[in-house]
C-alpha cells in the first residue's frame, strides 16, 4: 500500500512537471509565433514523384506518383517555421521487371506536421532575389490499393530544400521550387524512397509577402 | 545556391536510377506450374453431427477441367485433380491425401523462382455448424471458426477429406516458389485469405452485414500496428476467393440463357484470362483477375438475384501470371 501511493505520488508530481514544461513551451511558442503573426501563410502545391520500393525477396521497382498538398505556415523566431498540411498521393503500379512481380499502385490522404529553417536571401545569377529554406516533415499517409478495398497505413519522414524564386501580386504570392526526398515506413515493405520536385504557390494571410 | 543544385542534379538523378530499375517484365517465362482440384461428387450419405452433409455439385469438375485447359494453353505445367481421378484428362484423384503429396513433391523440385498456382472448386465450409476443429488461429478481423474446403470424401471421418485455412497455411509455407497463388471457388473461401498489416474493408458478409466498413480507419491502424499472422498471410500466398468468409457461392446453372456451365466466380476468372489486360501490357496479373471477376460475377449476381463478393489477399505486390490472349 505504502509503496503504492508513493509510486502514485511521485507518477502525480511527474505529471505535473510535464504539464508545467509544455505549459512554458505552448506560451513561448504562442509568443514567438504572435510577434511574426503577420506573416502567416497557406500554401498550394503540386509533386510529381518516383517511388523505390522492395519487399521480400522480390526485385526493387520504380513507381511513378504525384501528390497535391496544402499548407499552412506559422514563422517562429527569425529564421525559423512550422508547418502543418494535408494531402492528397497517387502511385501508379509498378511494371513486372525481371521477376514478373509489379507493385501495387494506390492512392491515399495524409496528414503531415514539420517545421524548418530558413536562410539569407540570395541573389540567383546576381539578378534574381532567391530565399532558400529547408523543411522536414512527418505524414501520416491512409491509404487504399487501386482496384481494391484493402486499406493500409505508412509513415513518412521528408526532407525538402526549397527555394522562393518569384513574389507576384504585390508581392502577396510567391512561388517556390523544392526537391522533397522522404524515407517511408511500410509495415509490409523492407524499403520504400521518394524523391520528387514540388512546385508550390504562397499566399500570404495580412498582405505582405509570404516568407515561407 | 546548394537547393538550386540540388533542385537541378536530382531529376538526373532520378532518370539515371530509373535506368538501372527498369520494370520492363522479363519475356522469358519463369517455369509455372499449376495445381488444379475440382470435386463434385459427394458423399451424401456422409453427415456431420447429426445431418449436416454435402450434396453433389453441378459444375466444380467443369471448373477444374476449364482452368486447367486455359492454363495448359498459357504453358503451365497443370496437374488436374478431379473426383476420384477415374475420368481423363485428371491424373490422380481430388483428395487431401493427393494435395498433400503433390505439395511434398514440389517442395522437392521446385525453385524459388518458379510460379506455383493452386485452383481449388468444390465445397468450402466453417466450423461452426458441424463442430469441427477450431485452431484458434484467424486472423484479427476474423470470426473465431476455422473454414475449411472439402475434398472428395475416401472416408467419413472429416480430417481425411478437409483442409483448413491453417493447414493450407502450413502447407504452403513448405514449397520454395516466392509467388505462389491460390484460387478457390467455393462458400466462405475468403476465411482462406490472412489480412496481416492491412485491412480488407468488403465485409465478410456482403449482402447482409455491412459491419466492418463502419470502422475502417480505426481497423487500419489495429492492422498497422498489431499485424496477425494467420490463415494464409500475403507474404506466403496471393489469395483469390469467390466468396466472404460468411458467404456461400453459387454455381447455379444459366445453360438454357448465356451457355454458363461454371460457376459464377471461375465464369469471371476464365473471362478475366482472355479480357482481363485492362491496363494493356499484354499480360495478366492477380490483381486483373480478380478485378474483372468482380465484374463478370456482378452482372452475372443480378441474373441471379445473389449478392456475394470475390477477396484479395493485401500486400504490397501482385504476380503476373501470363501473357494475355
Amino acid at each position: 500500500m505504502v509503496l503504492a501511493q508513493t509510486l502514485k505520488n511521485h507518477q502525480h508530481i511527474g505529471m505535473n512537471r510535464r504539464t508545467i514544461t509544455l505549459f512554458i513551451f505552448f506560451v513561448t511558442l504562442m509568443f514567438s509565433i504572435r510577434e511574426e503573426a503577420g506573416a502567416f501563410s497557406f500554401s498550394f502545391s503540386a509533386h510529381p514523384t518516383a517511388a523505390l520500393k522492395q519487399t521480400g525477396n522480390y526485385t526493387a521497382k520504380f513507381q511513378t506518383g504525384f501528390s497535391l498538398t496544402t499548407g499552412f505556415t506559422a514563422p517562429l523566431f527569425e529564421k525559423y517555421f512550422l508547418q502543418l498540411g494535408a494531402r492528397y498521393l497517387g502511385f501508379d503500379r509498378s511494371g513486372g521487371g525481371e521477376d514478373w512481380v509489379s507493385y501495387r499502385g494506390f492512392t491515399g490522404l495524409s496528414a503531415s506536421a514539420g517545421g524548418g529553417v530558413l536562410f539569407q536571401r540570395v541573389s540567383l545569377f546576381h539578378r534574381f532575389p532567391a530565399t532558400p529554406s529547408l523543411a522536414f516533415r512527418g505524414y501520416g499517409n491512409f491509404s487504399t490499393y487501386d482496384y481494391t478495398d484493402i486499406y493500409f497505413i505508412y509513415l513518412t519522414f521528408e526532407i525538402e530544400p526549397m527555394l522562393q524564386l518569384l513574389s507576384f501580386n504585390n508581392r502577396q504570392m510567391a512561388l517556390q521550387i523544392g526537391a522533397p526526398v522522404g524515407w517511408n515506413y511500410q509495415r509490409d515493405v523492407d524499403l520504400f524512397l521518394t524523391a520528387g520536385l514540388s512546385l508550390r504557390i504562397l499566399f500570404s494571410l495580412n498582405g505582405k509577402e509570404p516568407r515561407v | 545556391m546548394c537547393c538550386l543544385r540540388l533542385g537541378l542534379v536530382l531529376p538526373l538523378f532520378l532518370s539515371v536510377l530509373l535506368h538501372f530499375f527498369s520494370c520492363k517484365i522479363n519475356p522469358t517465362t519463369p517455369d509455372r506450374y499449376a495445381l488444379v482440384y475440382g470435386v463434385s461428387d459427394y458423399d451424401e450419405t456422409i453427415s456431420y453431427n447429426g445431418g449436416y452433409y454435402f450434396s453433389d455439385l453441378n459444375f466444380t469438375d467443369d471448373d477444374a477441367l476449364d482452368i486447367a485447359s486455359r492454363l495448359t494453353e498459357k504453358g503451365y505445367n497443370v496437374h488436374l485433380r478431379i473426383n476420384d481421378g477415374s475420368v481423363a484428362p485428371a491424373t490422380a484423384p481430388a483428395t487431401k491425401e493427393q494435395l498433400i503429396t503433390d505439395l511434398t513433391i514440389f517442395a522437392a523440385t521446385l525453385s524459388e523462382n518458379d510460379i506455383l498456382l493452386i485452383y481449388f472448386s468444390g465445397h468450402g465450409t466453417q466450423s461452426s455448424p458441424v463442430g469441427w476443429n477450431i485452431s484458434q488461429n484467424e486472423d484479427q478481423f476474423s470470426d473465431p471458426y476455422d473454414e475449411y474446403i472439402v475434398f472428395y470424401q475416401e472416408d467419413p471421418d472429416y480430417t481425411t477429406h478437409t483442409v483448413s485455412d491453417t493447414f493450407f497455411y502450413s502447407l504452403l509455407q513448405d514449397t520454395p516458389p516466392s509467388k505462389k497463388v491460390v484460387i478457390i471457388d467455393a462458400c466462405n473461401s475468403g476465411g482462406f485469405i490472412g489480412q496481416s498489416s492491412d485491412f480488407d474493408a468488403v465485409p465478410a458478409d456482403y449482402q447482409f452485414n455491412d459491419e466492418t466498413r463502419d470502422n475502417i480507419l480505426g481497423s487500419t491502424l489495429s492492422a498497422c500496428f498489431h499485424p496477425s499472422e494467420a490463415d494464409i498471410t500475403p507474404d506466403t500466398a496471393i489469395v483469390i476467393t469467390a466468396a466472404g468468409e460468411q458467404e456461400t457461392s453459387a454455381e447455379p446453372d444459366l445453360s438454357d440463357i448465356y451457355n454458363i456451365q461454371n460457376g459464377f466466380f471461375t465464369e469471371g476468372v476464365l473471362e478475366a484470362f482472355q479480357n482481363g489486360d485492362f491496363n494493356k501490357d499484354g499480360y495478366i496479373d492477380t490483381l486483373e483477375i480478380y478485378t474483372y471477376a468482380i465484374k463478370v460475377l456482378e452482372n452475372l449476381n443480378s441474373l441471379y438475384y445473389l449478392e456475394y463478393h470475390p477477396h484479395i489477399s493485401g500486400g504490397p505486390v501482385d504476380f503476373i501470371l501470363f501473357e494475355a490472349d
